[in-house]
């Protein structure tokens, strides 16, 4: 095997390792909401065989049923096409739970507003207490707190005599 | 004559800083069975295993798919691979370490060493006995350090 991943080895490889993390992601829903695969098979309208044969053989997976599993877990699904600067697939596919958790730090922003604007959440996470004290004044304490600028912060101190 | 060891990476995996995964190969042993079985694989159950290696290799936890024995003092650094194929439960073992703990102490080998079947909920301690006692096995870690050189950078004058 060349030194590319063997997911390059062709179309069919490339789509059961991201259709295995999308099983990942469905069984973390199912247990999440307590569902399991009798039960997701009627939620979806066909057999506990054929959920079986989905969630057993990821490369199965076909875009209606994969919209069709998550929308029966309260789930949504989104296609993305990225540039990892990766193009010879050396590395293989960037795994789908790398994309959610990126989506919730960024405060799970729905639309390009709100993607845009950088949440609350994000702000009161980086807030630091900065410890210490200015030299000299006792009683002081140092934080970092947002300006306007989303991108800059600005020191100050609290207290001191 | 003594037994010969190789160590060979697993091709077609991501490469990475962090983690690598390689086969303990010896002509001599044929307990020494991961790489022959691990080419034996084909259609459905090498993908599955490969998405499970690649799930390691970046990071990602799942016991269904991979776990070590980091609680059991005799076992800490054995680690074990599983899949299931024909309502069969098959496990490849192995054990970690670190080849470059100077040039990257953050780096997790793991070196397969052995498969086999699995119809006992507990695990056969023949297979982490036999992984544990290659991994302190002067010629394997030989093996290990020439597939895994720690080099390190010539500094420039």
């Amino acid at each position: 095997m060349s030194s590319k991943h063997w997911t390059d080895r062709s179309a069919q490889d490339f789509l059961y390792r991201i259709g295995s993390d999308f099983v990942s992601q469905i069984e973390k829903a199912m247990e999440k909401n307590g569902v399991n695969q009798a039960e997701l098979a009627k939620k979806v309208g066909v057999s506990e065989g054929r959920i079986s044969q989905l969630l057993n053989n990821p490369g199965n997976f076909t875009l209606r049923s994969v919209v069709q599993v998550a929308r029966a877990l309260g789930n949504k699904v989104s296609i993305i096409a990225y540039d990892d600067g990766d193009p010879g697939n050396r590395n293989g596919p960037v795994n789908a739970l790398i994309f959610e958790l990126c989506w919730e730090r960024a405060g799970r922003p729905t639309d390009f507003f709100a993607a845009e604007e950088r949440p609350q959440s994000a702000y009161n996470a980086e807030w630091q207490d900065l410890g210490g004290e200015i030299h000299g004044v006792a009683g002081t304490t140092l934080r970092a707190v947002p300006g306007d600028d989303p991108d800059n912060y600005v020191v100050v101190y609290d207290g001191g005599t | 004559m003594p037994a010969s060891y190789s160590v060979v990476r697993v091709a077609g995996t991501r490469p990475s800083e962090r983690r690598a995964i390689a086969l303990l190969v010896c002509d001599e042993d044929p307990e020494l069975d991961a790489k022959e079985v691990l080419d034996s694989l084909g259609g459905k159950a090498e993908r599955e295993v490969r998405t499970r290696f690649d799930h390691w290799i970046e990071g990602g936890h799942n016991d269904r798919w991979f776990h070590g024995w980091p609680n059991d003092r005799r076992y800490k650094e054995c680690f074990v691979f599983k899949w299931k194929e024909k309502r069969i439960n098959h496990r490849l073992y192995g054990f970690l370490c670190n080849p470059r703990p100077t040039t990257n102490p953050r780096l997790r080998l793991c070196v397969l060493v052995s498969h086999a079947t699995k119809s006992e909920w507990e695990t056969d301690p023949s297979e982490l006995n036999g992984a544990e006692g290659l991994r302190t096995k002067a010629p394997v870690k030989a093996a290990v350090a020439s597939a895994f050189p720690d080099k390190k950078k010539e500094l420039l004058h």
